[in-house]
């Protein structure tokens, strides 16, 4: 016999959505399962952060979060921050302007880490940025690049551009 | 195959009524950061997950006086940001600040730490140190247990299984410290960690201290004989100091002369690596900042 599955409501790049799950599903599966690929699947033990969401505008790791414990919440994912949000799409365009994407698997978990960083903090500071996308790995770019292009966005903020 | 069922639980009423009624058949759920992977291992399972992150009573940082209380579902992020706890308990706000990474930080909570009782958890030691009390709720009221009574073992805590964390209380404590080493800064669960909260005269004779150790047994656990064995030190003294800590915290941390041994670090090196990190989280408690010893920003 399998469990029973369970519906959740939540909120998701904007959109009220209902998903059918199970109990026991991490978000990233939920959100996978309902065609959100952006979110990547990398370690599924909260250490790589490429399945990194905003979940009601703070960062986390889909993949060490109950899916079932989102009900209610809003969820946002890379493509849809790119959709929606000035700030995001900027840093977006940051990445691809600084050469910051190789392989690209880790990139919308910085740009999701990212917007967490502008939204929340925002100082062009490079050690701070450093240690804010801590939980986030790259195994390609060797994390100049991406550092850059967060810098970048954060000092148009800082000059009032955007 | 995995076989679980789900609640909501919205208040602490809520949550305590559905563990009087399943017991050891439910398990509760908070940031998630270590169920999802009980989960994902197959170490839980046919169990009811009753998730209690929305409980807004049980989070938050407050300042009565010179009481410090801490909800059990304050997040490790809030901790991190706490003007509070910066000034009134900075062993335990330190313990946020290299705490896995910023963004597991956003979901881990300290109820979730003490709840799963690992030795590596990083805000134990704190919590010993401070004497924290620990508030638990069951259906029909509350109780309070010492931080000193409340870590049993590996994954086990005198919360029982129809009860749960509901906050943390202490005594203002400025002069306290924590001390972890881990092989970075992010991202590493702690090879050892030692707190401090200590009280020492104009001179740097210590009055007292309080003393918890992380990750040097089965379970985190005070230094009750290097506590008596410190008062009177001089904290100035190298020489002083480390012939207390070698001494006496060695004893406490494996009296059968048998250091905990761990895929990340010797038992040896544990042994050798506690008393340092113990002097140095109390001349950072006592003194503001141990000079030898500025632990190193990323
Ligand atoms: C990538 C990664 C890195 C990590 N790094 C660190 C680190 O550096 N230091 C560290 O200490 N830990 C670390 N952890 C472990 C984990 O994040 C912490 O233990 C965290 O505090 C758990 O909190 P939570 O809210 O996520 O707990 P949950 O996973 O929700 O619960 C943990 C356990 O506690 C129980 N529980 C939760 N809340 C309560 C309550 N109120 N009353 C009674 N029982 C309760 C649950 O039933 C469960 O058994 C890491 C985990 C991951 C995935
Ligand atoms: S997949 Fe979530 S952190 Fe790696
Ligand atoms: S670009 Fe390949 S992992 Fe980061």
């Amino acid at each position: 016999m399998s469990a029973e599955k369970i519906k959740v409501n939540l909120k998701v790049n904007g959109e009220d959505v209902t998903y059918t799950i199970n109990p026991e599903d991490t978000l990233l599966k939920a959100l996978r399962a309902n065609y959100n690929y952006d979110v990547k699947c990398g370690c599924e033990i909260g250490e790589c952060g490429t399945c990194t969401v905003l979940l009601d505008g703070d960062a986390v790791k889909s993949c060490v979060t109950l899916a079932a414990a989102c009900e209610g919440h809003e969820v946002w994912t890379d493509k849809g921050l790119g959709e929606n949000d000035k700030l995001a799409a900027r840093l977006q365009d940051a990445f691809v302007e600084c050469g910051s994407v190789q392989c690209g698997f880790c990139i919308p978990g910085f740009i999701v880490a990212g917007v967490g960083y502008l939204k929340n903090i925002g100082n062009p500071d490079r050690k701070m940025i450093r240690n804010y996308v801590s939980g986030n790995l790259c195994r390609c770019t060797g994390y100049q690049k991406i550092i850059d292009a967060i810098e970048k966005v954060a000092l148009e903020m800082e000059r009032g551009e955007i | 195959m995995k076989e679980f069922k789900f609640v909501n639980a919205k208040t602490v009423q809520e949550a305590v009524d559905v563990l009087a009624e399943l017991g050891d058949k439910c398990k509760l759920v908070a940031g998630g950061t270590d169920a999802m992977l009980m989960i994902r291992d197959g170490k839980w399972n046919d169990l009811t997950l009753v998730n209690i992150r929305d409980i807004e009573e049980l989070r938050g940082i407050k300042l009565e006086g010179d009481t410090v209380t801490v909800g059990a579902l304050t997040r490790l992020s809030d901790i991190e940001s706490s003007d509070i706890l910066k000034e009134h308990a900075p062993c335990l706000w330190g313990a946020a600040q290299f705490f896995a990474d910023p963004t597991n930080r956003h979901s881990a909570t300290i109820g979730g730490n003490v709840g799963r009782c690992n030795t590596v958890g990083d805000t134990l030691p704190s919590l010993l140190c401070l004497d924290a009390v620990v508030t638990i709720v069951n259906k029909d009221g509350e109780r309070e247990v010492p931080m000193s009574e409340m870590l049993l073992g590996p994954g086990r805590t005198a919360c029982g299984p129809n009860e749960m964390i509901a906050k943390f209380t202490f005594k203002s404590q400025p002069h306290s410290a924590y001390m972890k080493y881990g092989r970075r800064r992010s991202m590493a669960l702690s090879m050892a960690g030692s707190a401090v909260s200590i009280e020492v005269d104009d001179k740097g004779i210590v009055k007292w201290c309080r003393i918890g150790v992380g990750n040097a047994g089965p379970k985190a656990a005070r230094a009750y004989k290097a506590e008596e064995a410190m008062v009177g030190v001089d904290l100035n003294s190298d020489k002083a100091l480390e012939e207390t800590m070698y001494k006496v915290i060695q004893e406490d941390i494996s009296p059968r002369k048998k250091p905990r041994l761990s895929n990340w670090i010797s038992g040896e090196y544990r042994r050798e690596l506690i008393p340092v990190l113990t002097k140095r989280a109390a001349r950072k408690a006592a003194f503001g900042e141990c000079m030898l010893c500025k632990q190193e920003e990323a």
